[in-house]
């Protein structure tokens, strides 16, 4: 028997009171399991890096992404030319940081508007139900029935496409699985107290799906929306080495590598550094996507 | 003994009702098919150019000469009449005539599946072999050394661009160390150019490439749902019973965990044609992928047409399989 002084007895009191008052939010217990989750701050850091690296980096370099240099073509990485140069004297390391911006940005901003467009069909299809469901997921089906690629190539031929129509097209077809995680969510959230409490109160719907649904829907949208910039990065990457999407001279990470089967034997890093910029991007970002999806979801609390 | 239990279950259930519930399905798939013929008619409808442009630069054709071959076509009728007319071909199997090469699209389009099959057929089966397996493994020894390597690994394959991923190769095996051919499906000279080992050895680095797109998200699946089995009761009710471990594991729980892999994998068939557009042109496989990337960058019309409509049945008849298979495999689904 361990005979306690009063003041370890006060002390050990205090503790036990203390760690009894750590009640978490379920916010505050997300960020805890993110934070635990080595590979989603890895992907996070990963992001945040590369973002900066393609938005300061173009400033740092001397040359211009387009100037061809005949007397550099395919020149081997030098103190010049840090990563050597493409087929028409191009610097490389210059064109994949001005590539990045327009995968970048092109990525980001299609996972963006898709996100918004599946979340607004699958909210209404949710909390409305009925006919408006039926009628909006058979829609989302159709939409999931096309060939998203086939698809994309044959609209690149009609219309020939601009990164803004890239982005909107992209967009347009891929928000049906979004829609269709927003709609769950919504039909789970409709019969709660709570959302049936707002609308015994007479709420109307664009303020019962704005305040009550859609913030607790939150975590699916953000989770959705990180992986599917991982998804429309190589939707662009690939369309645009297919020759249907950036039209070169711009510069894209898919573009870029449109004449690498023809340079790799001489010059492998152009074959090699962009699609190695892809990767990591969309690795970063589907990293980060997946550990926001462990941190939303108590039940997979694994260690 | 899949088998067995199926019988039985249709013996206890009745099979007009699960044949019933197939018909019911077939018939829902057709409406669907009809939205998307409707889809890429319009998408015909708004490219560029005119059937008749070509005759516009004939010096010989008459003003009479071209409003009679407006008449033999239809091309002065209501939109939905043409639609309609478009609609019967595709049924009747006149698929229209390739602008470039003068060629029926139905046949121009056949002498393409074989090969589009062999390298379809082969990425499936590896991704099936490697995947399952490996998932069921990761699942078994959750947390421990594989596990923790290869389900993060899984995420390089996602994230992979899988053109990138056959230049690498191409650089790796064909240029660096000259193992394999970079590209093409048979050896243009040689002995046994175009024996079916020859075309093996052609095939090797696509099919690698095209199985990658599945390998990852199938390891990961059955990974999950593997686990997902593992927690649930009759798994515990069977340990308890005693049962050798390996039964519990690969009776009990594999079978169970397998049966949601077939709705995946059957929604996975028709995504395997845009992968099969990319692998292609980065091997310059002459399949289906290679025909329609040519028809894009020569603006092909009818070929397009004819692609994307095949494209589009599959992935509905993909759908109408997986529905039916699940029904069928899952004793739980009720019609």
């Amino acid at each position: 028997m361990v005979a306690f002084t009063k003041r370890q007895m006060v002390d050990k009191l205090d503790e036990t009171a203390k760690s009894a008052a750590v009640v978490r939010s379920p916010f505050q217990q997300a960020v805890h399991r993110f934070h635990r989750n080595t590979v989603a701050k890895v992907g996070l850091v990963m992001i945040i890096i590369l973002v900066l690296i393609v938005i300061i980096g173009p400033f740092c370099m001397k040359y211009d992404p387009d100037a061809v240099d005949l007397y550099n073509v395919r020149a081997k990485p030098s103190v010049e030319h840090l990563l050597g140069c493409d087929d028409l004297g191009r610097d490389l390391l210059t064109r994949l940081l001005h590539g990045g911006r327009i995968s970048m940005a092109v990525g980001l901003t299609s996972a963006l508007l898709s996100i918004m467009l599946g979340s607004l069909i699958g909210a209404m299809a949710g909390y409305y139900g009925g006919i408006v469901d039926g009628l909006l997921m058979r829609f989302t089906d159709l939409v999931l029935t096309i060939p998203t690629l086939p698809l994309l190539m044959t609209l690149a031929v009609i219309f020939k496409p601009s990164p803004v129509f890239l982005v909107v097209m992209i967009a347009l077809l891929m928000w049906p699985s979004s829609a269709r995680l927003v709609r769950s969510r919504f039909l789970t959230l409709r019969e709660l107290d709570y959302v049936r409490a707002a609308r015994a109160t007479g709420e109307s719907d664009a303020r019962m799906i704005l305040t009550h649904l859609l913030p607790n829907s939150l975590d699916v949208i953000i989770v959705t929306a990180t992986l599917s910039v991982g998804n429309s990065i190589i939707m662009e990457s690939t369309l645009s080495f297919l020759g249907c999407g950036i039209n070169p001279p711009t510069a894209s990470w898919g573009n870029m590598l449109q004449n690498a089967q023809s340079t790799m034997a001489t010059a492998p890093l152009t074959a090699i550094a962009p699609g190695l910029m892809i990767l990591l991007t969309v690795l970063a970002f589907n990293f980060l996507g997946d550990g926001l999806d462990d941190a939303i979801d108590p039940k997979r609390d694994k260690r | 003994m899949q088998f067995a239990c199926l019988s039985e279950y249709f013996l206890r259930e009745g099979e007009h009702k699960v044949l019933k519930y197939i018909g019911k399905r077939t018939l829902q798939a057709i409406p669907m098919l009809l939205a998307v013929s409707i889809i890429i008619f319009a998408l015909l409808q708004a490219m560029p150019g005119d059937p008749l442009d070509m005759y516009l630069e004939n010096p010989n054709a008459t003003p009479e000469a071209i409003e009679r071959i407006k008449e033999a076509h239809g091309l002065d009728d209501p939109i939905h009449i043409q639609y309609l007319h478009w609609l019967k071909g595709i049924v009747t199997g006149d698929w229209g005539i390739s602008i470039m090469s003068r060629r029926s699209v139905l046949s121009l389009i056949s002498e393409r599946v074989v090969p589009t099959l062999q390298l379809t057929g082969t990425s499936f089966l590896i991704a099936l072999l490697v995947a399952v397996p490996m998932g069921v493994y990761c699942a078994i020894n959750k947390g421990k050394a594989f596990d923790n390597i290869a389900t993060p690994l899984t995420f390089f394959g996602i994230s992979m661009p899988s053109f990138w991923f056959g230049l690498i190769l191409q650089l790796i095996f064909a240029v660096g160390l000259g193992w394999l051919p970079s590209a093409g499906r048979t050896s243009i000279t040689g002995a046994n150019a175009g024996s079916a080992l020859d075309i093996a050895r052609h095939l090797i680095l696509p099919s690698i490439v095209l199985s990658l797109i599945y390998f990852a998200s199938w390891t990961r699946y059955t990974r999950t749902n593997f686990l997902e089995v593992l927690g649930q009761d009759f798994i515990r009710t069977a340990r308890a019973k005693g049962l050798h471990e390996r039964k519990v594991l690969f009776v009990h729980a594999l079978r169970n965990a397998l049966i949601p892999m077939v709705t995946v994998i059957m929604l996975d068939i028709p995504v395997i044609f845009s992968g099969a557009v990319i692998t292609e042109r980065v091997f310059a496989w002459p399949g289906m992928g290679t025909l329609f990337y040519d028809s894009i960058a020569k603006q092909d019309y009818p070929i397009l047409m004819g692609i994307l409509m095949v494209n589009a049945f599959l992935v509905i008849f993909a759908n109408l399989l997986a529905d039916i298979l699940y029904a069928v495999l899952d004793p739980r689904i009720k019609y």
